[in-house]
């Protein structure tokens, strides 16, 4: 894959000014519709959901109490696990995205709400809403595209530091809340010079997940542990593969949403002067979506409707399986290409993507036999 | 009947209940930070008293003195450094000064722990709070304390004074953590609240970054210790168009005083809206509900629904009952109450309370007509018994009350304390009345206020907390005219996708300028509005 503007064949030349902004008022209009429809439906959807992951995580904490037992570790720690996938993607990334603001209820707010997450709300708002969600796909503007660690794109510059990206990324789906907190302090730039380090607004921001940190930690590994007695190193067992579990799924969801094959990344350059049309258009070509049963999606948190969620990201998550359909009939209408795929299928892809670019573009006849065509499919 | 009060007071009142809204997230994890610093200390020493296992004392020691630190820099880093440190290092002399008395050097340590705390605040007002609490005086007040103890009272002064001097906030409410979590076997005061201090503090360390209200709501949203709620157990019509209905209130209820009004947030299709409504049951009411009167207003989206589409057992926001329309103790002996439609209602929960104790009470009445009379019954029983002097005019067929006819029906009027709720017109003119013949003091007047907001295109912008007015017209997002201002206006992605410009709108009109759609505020509302996208559509006056 390469930027969208230097491609050979580039999948929207077909597409005139007036396709483009007529798109964005179809889509406008789909926006619309959930708006006007939204009400006491929707509301009672999320208490139910927020009601029952309490629930859930209550009763798996009061089990893994006696988590001496394996049976009793078992369901805790499933149970848990579950609970801590639900809280950080159903419920805590959509509620942050002010989903549910037009609720008016301020314990289910995007200023109010903080999440089972080593990232205070506030830094992830910033990186991910502002910047990923106006951003997206943008080389060198959207730092969700390898997170500042890895290649995910053949115009992104290679180094030799990239050759370890496998393994970097296999190591930040297993702690992936850290990463996401590092990320979100944007560690890598503002450790690199004195100055930086040094800068009291980044220091007043480490200190802040330092702390958000010391009190998941103290949660997870003491204060339960303790409460489980005789059950202590096995409740810190439970705990942390909960929080792994937790953090390869969403590291798996996460990456199948920008980074497979078929999904396009865009130039600096081609984003001055974007009118809200073209900025759909760039939503709707540098998401994809992972099909699959509605377990699925919920566990997802509706992110397995990816594009649905970049082109109305303050939309109910709820309705994104409603209006998929729509958006679907609006891409074969202006024949562009609905990236999906099995969850499966997507993760082997970006996979395969983060092995392929840990090596030079041109580094083998080999690498540039498999590349040619995947880049041609997904035009 | 929306008796959102225009006295000063009240509205005040309503106003600071409001931005509640902040203080009472779910998720604000770091809550009021001067209490908690308040706090913290304490907490340690209880939290180390608590435990046996050296180990979980330790710990938890730890983290709350963490908390301590941290939630002193937040305040100082935030908005009053000055304040934090002042804070953090009283209480860093509080609790120097308990491990001192304890080794009877009392003087010495308050010197100390004075000297420290005064320079740890200065220097905290002068440095960021987070290098303070890296640079770690734990040795500053420990070394306060223990100096204090063990030596003269001059070097524990010096001692401690010297050392501060390197430190700041924050790390004046670590050491007091510390400090107060060596000293905690000591700690004997007040078991009971100790003990059940601690257990809130232990719940939550175990459910951060929520509260333990957001589990007991799962549990039972009307138990204490969660917010403050009631639930609809009953809903009887009382005319055509309005209906009493009876709320039992959350374990947190304090009851009210007959005349004031309760303010409950319903969820009319899923949003939240907050109105205010007179209380119109008695006061001694023996099974702790109480009721509320409702009458459906044309296009009011709350009275409407809870007049014809609420349910019993709906679960209901509540704040506790406020209000200035009361009576005075003792009563005075002759009253006149003079309503017009659902202004009856604080009135009938006064007569409900007192009618038997009243000596001398005239009612006069105004509504369209016999079948709009609210407690057409209850008022004529009343009057029946002798209870009340009723008068009521029905204002379809006999057109609506002057003050010449007031004063025709009620000929001692001048002598009678007064209490008047209806609709600004009515109410206008009796105060004009009142005034004009040199006893306005005598007469006390409840106002409805109208939730319809007057919208049109633009308007004028005020930012109650920075004070500055802006003139926006309807085409331009009020974060670009506040900014064109001079206002510093949070702000992100400004194409109404990042929730970063969000700010609460007190009171006015903003229109969607991607859709049109309008969404007006009242006093008490406080919705929260994307600055990026909204533009004025009348006067509005934004918290920022």
């Amino acid at each position: 894959m390469t930027v969208l503007q230097k491609k050979a064949d580039n999948p929207i030349a077909h597409l005139t000014p007036e396709d483009i902004e007529q798109i964005g008022i179809e889509l406008d209009a789909i926006r619309q519709d959930v708006i006007d429809t939204r009400g006491a439906r929707d509301a009672e959807y999320i208490r139910k959901v927020i009601k029952t992951q309490r629930t859930l995580e209550m009763g798996s904490r009061a089990i893994l109490l006696v988590s001496l037992f394996p049976p009793a570790w078992v369901v805790g720690t499933v149970g848990l696990s579950i609970a801590k996938i639900i809280e950080n993607m159903e419920i805590g990334h959509n509620v942050m995205h002010g989903q549910w603001d037009w609720m008016r209820d301020p314990k289910i707010h995007s200023t109010t709400w903080e999440w089972d997450n080593a990232s205070p709300s506030e830094q992830w708002k910033h990186s991910h809403n502002e910047l990923h969600h106006t951003y997206t796909n943008v080389i060198g503007k959207d730092n969700d595209l390898g997170y500042g660690i890895m290649r995910v794109d053949e115009d992104q510059r290679w180094v030799p530091m990239h050759l370890g990206q496998p393994l970097w990324n296999f190591l930040n789906a297993c702690f992936f809340e850290y990463g996401i907190a590092a990320y979100d302090l944007e560690l890598g730039k503002n450790l690199a010079t004195p100055e930086r380090r040094r800068d009291p607004e980044f220091r007043a921001r480490a200190k802040q997940v330092l702390r958000k940190i010391r009190r998941q930690a103290t949660k997870d590994y003491v204060i339960h542990p303790i409460l489980s007695g005789p059950s202590f190193l096995h409740t810190i067992a439970a705990n942390f593969t909960a929080n792994l579990v937790r953090n390869l799924w969403t590291h798996s969801v996460i990456m199948c949403g920008h980074f497979p094959e078929g999904v396009e990344t865009f130039e600096r350059r081609s984003i001055v002067g974007e009118t809200r049309g073209e900025w759909y258009l760039r939503q709707m070509l540098g998401s994809a979506n992972i099909s699959g049963s509605t377990a699925m999606h919920f566990m997802t948190g509706n992110l397995s409707f990816q594009i649905e969620h970049h082109l109305f990201p303050d939309l109910p998550s709820n309705r994104y399986q409603e209006i998929a359909p729509k958006v679907k009939a609006l891409f074969d209408k202006y024949d562009l290409t609905y990236t999906t795929g099995a969850l499966p299928v997507q993760v082997g892809s970006a996979w395969r993507k983060i092995i392929r670019l840990s090596l030079p573009n041109d580094f083998s006849v080999a690498a540039l036999v498999r590349r040619t065509p995947t880049s041609r499919a997904a035009a | 009947m929306t008796t959102t009060v225009g006295r000063p007071g009240t509205l005040a009142a309503t106003l600071a209940d409001t931005e509640a809204f902040t203080d009472s997230a779910v998720n604000g994890a770091d809550t009021a930070a001067d209490t908690a610093a308040d706090t913290a200390a304490d907490t340690a020493a209880d939290t180390a008293a608590d435990t046996a296992a050296d180990t979980a004392a330790d710990t938890a020691a730890d983290t709350a003195a963490d908390t301590a630190a941290d939630t002193a820099a937040d305040t100082a880093a935030d908005t009053a450094a000055d304040t934090a440190a002042d804070t953090a290092a009283d209480t860093a002399a509080d609790t120097a000064a308990d491990t001192a008395a304890d080794t009877a050097a009392d003087t010495a340590a308050d010197t100390a722990a004075d000297t420290a705390a005064d320079t740890a605040a200065d220097t905290a007002a002068d440095t960021a709070a987070d290098t303070a609490a890296d640079t770690a005086a734990d040795t500053a007040a420990d070394t306060a304390a223990d100096t204090a103890a063990d030596t003269a009272a001059d070097t524990a002064a010096d001692t401690a004074a010297d050392t501060a001097a390197d430190t700041a906030a924050d790390t004046a409410a670590d050491t007091a953590a510390d400090t107060a979590a060596d000293t905690a076997a000591d700690a004997t005061r007040r078991p009971t609240l100790r003990l059940r201090d601690r257990l809130v503090r232990l719940a939550e360390l175990a459910v951060t970054p929520l509260l333990p209200s957001d589990f007991l709501d799962v549990v039972d949203p009307l138990l204490s210790g969660a917010d403050l709620r009631g639930r609809i157990e009953a809903i009887e019509p009382e005319t055509a168009d309005a209906a009493t209905i009876t709320i039992r209130p959350g374990r947190g209820w304090r009851g009210h005083v007959p005349g004031q009004y309760v303010r409950i947030g319903v969820d009319v299709d899923g949003v939240r809206q907050w109105r205010a409504y007179s209380v119109t049951s008695p006061a001694d009411r023996s099974d702790g509900r109480f009721t509320i009167t409702v009458k459906a207003i044309p296009d009011g989206v709350v009275s409407n629904h809870l007049v014809r589409e609420a349910r019993a057992g709906t679960v209901i926001q509540l704040d506790q009952a406020t209000g200035e329309f009361v009576l005075p103790t003792p009563a005075p002996r002759r009253l006149l109450f003079v309503t017009a439609g659902s202004g009856i209602t604080p009135v009938m929960g006064i007569l409900r309370s007192y009618a038997a104790e009243l000596a001398d009470v005239v009612v006069v009445h105004s509504a369209p007509s016999r079948a709009d009379v609210i407690f057409g019954a209850d008022l004529a029983e009343l009057a029946a018994d002798d209870r009340i002097t009723l008068t009521t005019i029905h204002t379809d067929a006999e057109g609506l009350l002057d003050t010449e006819r007031l004063e025709r029906l009620v000929p001692d009027l001048a002598e009678r304390e007064t209490w008047a709720c209806g609709p600004t017109g009515l109410l206008d003119l009796l105060e004009e009345h009142w005034a004009a013949r040199g006893f306005a003091d005598r007469i006390h007047t409840e106002r409805f206020r109208p939730t319809i907001v007057v919208t049109g295109e633009g308007g004028r912008v005020s930012f109650t907390r920075s004070g500055t007015t802006v003139e926006a017209d309807g085409a331009t997002p009020i974060l670009d005219a506040a900014e064109a201002a001079g206002v510093l206006m949070p702000s992100g992605c400004r194409m109404g996708i990042c929730f970063g410009c969000v700010l609460p709108l007190r009171e006015g009109a903003v229109r969607d300028l991607r859709n049109g759609e309008l969404t007006t505020a009242v006093p008490g509302d406080g919705v929260r509005i994307q600055t990026c996208i909204s533009a004025a559509a009348g006067a509005c006056h934004i918290d920022h």
